[in-house]
């Protein structure tokens, strides 16, 4: 579902991605881990299609397109999804329009109907009990006031009504109490599929409690250093980054 | 001595000016000691008004407007004044339904019956130069409404004053609204107009005794070659409200001036307003909130939002009298640049003579926040419709404060058919 080869990135004109090489099916749930600065996020914001965040050598396919190709409005209707490490807030802002202008844009794309306001509300307060999220969250402003772990579950209920292809969660777990962060997994790997692909960008194991990841990878320096199983996770939270990235003891 | 722009027009047209033949005269006079206001005065600073000083305008000629035009401009259930080119069309108004304790008139009506109407209106204009404009409207004030609503009546049905131009030339217009003791009415105005290059000057006078509440609702949509000058003037006894919302969107060159005069204690003024600019358009936006008296209440807020080489300008001047202490009075102006080539000036002003109050000001101009739209995106809107929903996220605040849902839905369909319009990209 994903590829990604040989990708170089900057930010402001300094390389931050040295050369990531990644490949994701379908089905599977990859971690990416990694200490503070190895460039995690900046591999979330480039596969969103974030401007300023320049490609500089490389390629990613996504479903056997060019996704590189396509702008970041273009890669969401065509299921590419981000999870904000800090989700923004949108000023007077209707979180039900904001959604369902999303869901029909989507819809559209994939030459779905268009939800109406009536058939909309019953697919979001669907959603949203998943996620044991208060209704009127919805009706505000989207993420105004919001604490930060409401930001984090509407980020979870956005995805859950979108209904993406391949999901990247930038640091979805930060931030969350543990019962948070319990509703908040119970809610990812509900959308866990056959035909979906999950990219965990997390700093610490405990989120990998509870959505099991297939692959784990860490990343450092713009590079990853390496790949294992789930155990590779535990072996981070017991020694930390040190055998991988020494200046981080 | 050079003769001042309308001089000849004035000793021309005033044999058929409705009735208040001295008060013209008088009016006529204060202006002549000025003319037209220029750039050198600082309220008038960015308001260049030489296309309609230049070359004096003649009145509109008489023209109409079908009920389909008016269709869509209509509030539903409300008393319905309609003015073509500044003359009322009493056919395609309603205001014989007015309900018991209210009074709605044409003004020509009531100074041709030879009714004396000059207490109320020689307190429009002092001796300023700055109040030119307003003497001169009061010198040819051709038609307008007349609304009086008594003391302690309710007015349930919006009353909506239409006004359409057609024509080139000048509408001089005059509204006065007097609400008596306890009594509440909503007032909104509409204006439209074609391609015509024409000038509408407008001067609204609001009267509310003790306890009075008017909720205004203003919508300038003029045609894009229009001049606007809009001066309100409203006067608070104790314990009044008054509640102002103004949509600028039309003209070539448009202002909107309230003078708020808090004259009875704990009396609470409220004024709000959004320009929308594109093209070459100028938007002022001139406010003077004058608290003489203790407990009185404020509180402005004028956003705009500027594409292409617009320009959107806001003073608002609060003055806190020695006496009004326990005043509080709050000023926010807020400007969204879609266009690197638009601009937004932003000129809050206190003069504060009492120890005891409470004042605050603030003011921004930005560009839509990229960190926003970028979020947007990434929920799979196009930028378009991600700037048009964060311009309406951004004006909303403005749009909240009007109490009539059939008047915000009327605004927020006026401001999506803008945002429309724009390219946004």
């Amino acid at each position: 579902m994903l590829e990604i080869k040989n990708l170089h990135a900057a930010v402001d004109g300094k390389e931050i991605l040295k050369g990531i090489d990644l490949t994701v099916k379908a089905g599977e749930v990859h971690a990416i881990m990694g200490p503070n600065g190895s460039g995690k996020s900046t591999l979330a914001y480039v596969l969103a299609g974030r401007a300023g965040y320049e490609v500089t050598e490389g390629s990613v396919s996504y479903d056997g397109k060019d996704l590189l190709a396509m702008s970041a409005d273009e890669r969401a209707r065509d299921g590419v999804f981000l999870g904000f490490q800090y989700p923004v807030e949108l000023p007077g802002v209707n979180g039900m329009t904001f959604l369902r202008t999303a869901a029909n844009a989507v819809r559209r794309h994939r030459g779905l109907p268009e939800l109406d306001g009536i058939d909309f509300l019953k697919l979001l307060r669907q959603k949203a009990s998943l996620l044991e999220m208060d209704d009127s969250l919805l009706k505000r402003a989207v993420n105004v006031g919001f604490s930060g772990g409401e930001k984090k579950r509407n980020e979870i209920a956005q995805m859950a009504v979108l209904d993406p292809h391949l999901m990247v969660l930038d640091e979805t777990d930060s931030g969350l109490d543990i019962d948070a962060l319990k509703i908040v997994s119970k809610g990812i790997n509900a959308l866990r599929g056959p035909d979906k692909a999950t990219v965990l960008v997390t700093h610490y194991q405990r989120l990998l409690s509870y959505v099991e990841p297939d692959v784990v990878h860490i990343l450092a320096r713009g590079r990853i250093v390496a790949s294992g199983g789930k155990e590779l996770a535990l072996e981070l939270e017991r020694d930390g980054y040190i055998n991988y990235v020494p200046e981080a003891a | 001595m050079t003769v001042v722009p309308y001089a000849e027009q004035f000793e021309r047209l005033k044999p058929a000016l409705p009735g208040a033949t001295i008060l013209r005269e008088q009016a006529f006079a204060r202006y002549a000691a000025h003319g037209f206001p220029g750039v050198k005065r600082e309220a008038w600073r960015h308001t260049k008004l030489s296309p309609i000083s230049g070359v004096a305008l003649e009145p509109a000629a008489e023209s109409s407007v079908s009920p389909a035009d008016i269709a869509a401009h209509l509030i539903p259930d409300a008393l319905t004044l309609v003015f073509v080119n500044g003359r009322m069309d009493r056919a395609l108004s309603n205001i014989d339904q007015a309900p018991k304790g209210v009074t709605i008139e044409s003004l020509a009506d009531v100074l041709a019956r030879g009714d004396d109407l000059s207490p109320w209106l020689v307190q429009a204009a002092g001796d300023s130069p700055d109040d030119a404009l307003v003497s001169l409207n009061t010198a040819l004030m051709n038609d307008g409404a007349v609304i009086r609503v008594a003391d302690g009546v309710h007015v349930e049905a919006p009353i909506h004053l239409l006004f359409f131009a057609k024509r080139e030339g000048m509408n001089q217009v005059r509204n006065v609204i007097v609400a008596g003791k306890g009594a509440t009415v909503t007032v909104a105005e509409g204006y439209f107009g074609g391609k015509d290059a024409y000038w509408t000057n407008v001067v609204n006078q609001f009267f509310l005794a003790e306890g009075a509440s008017i909720e205004h609702a203003r919508q300038q949509n003029e045609g894009l070659a229009a001049y606007h000058i809009g001066s309100n003037r409203v006067r608070l006894a104790a314990d009044a409200r008054f509640n102002s919302v103004a949509v600028m969107l039309g003209g070539a060159v448009a202002r909107n001036e309230t003078q708020v005069l808090v004259a009875g204690e704990r009396a609470e003024c409220r004024l709000a307003g959004v320009s929308l600019g594109r093209g070459k358009q100028l938007q002022d936006s001139v406010t003077l909130l004058d608290h003489a008296v203790p407990n009185g209440i404020s509180d402005q807020v004028f956003k705009a939002v500027l594409d292409d080489q617009s320009h959107a300008v806001y003073q608002g001047k609060v003055i806190v009298r020695p006496n009004a202490q326990k005043t509080d009075a709050r000023q926010a102006n807020h400007n969204i640049l879609l266009a690197r080539s638009a601009e937004a000036s932003s000129k809050p002003e206190l003069e504060i003579f009492a120890d005891d109050v409470k004042c605050a000001h603030g003011a921004t101009v930005g560009e839509l926040d990229k960190n926003m739209l970028f979020y947007m995106q990434a929920r799979g809107l196009d930028p378009k419709t991600a700037r048009a929903l964060l311009v309406e996220g951004f004006v909303l605040e403005v749009l909240e404060r009007i109490a009539s849902p059939e008047i915000r839905d009327m605004f927020r369909t006026d401001i999506g058919g803008w945002l429309h319009g724009r390219a946004l990209s």
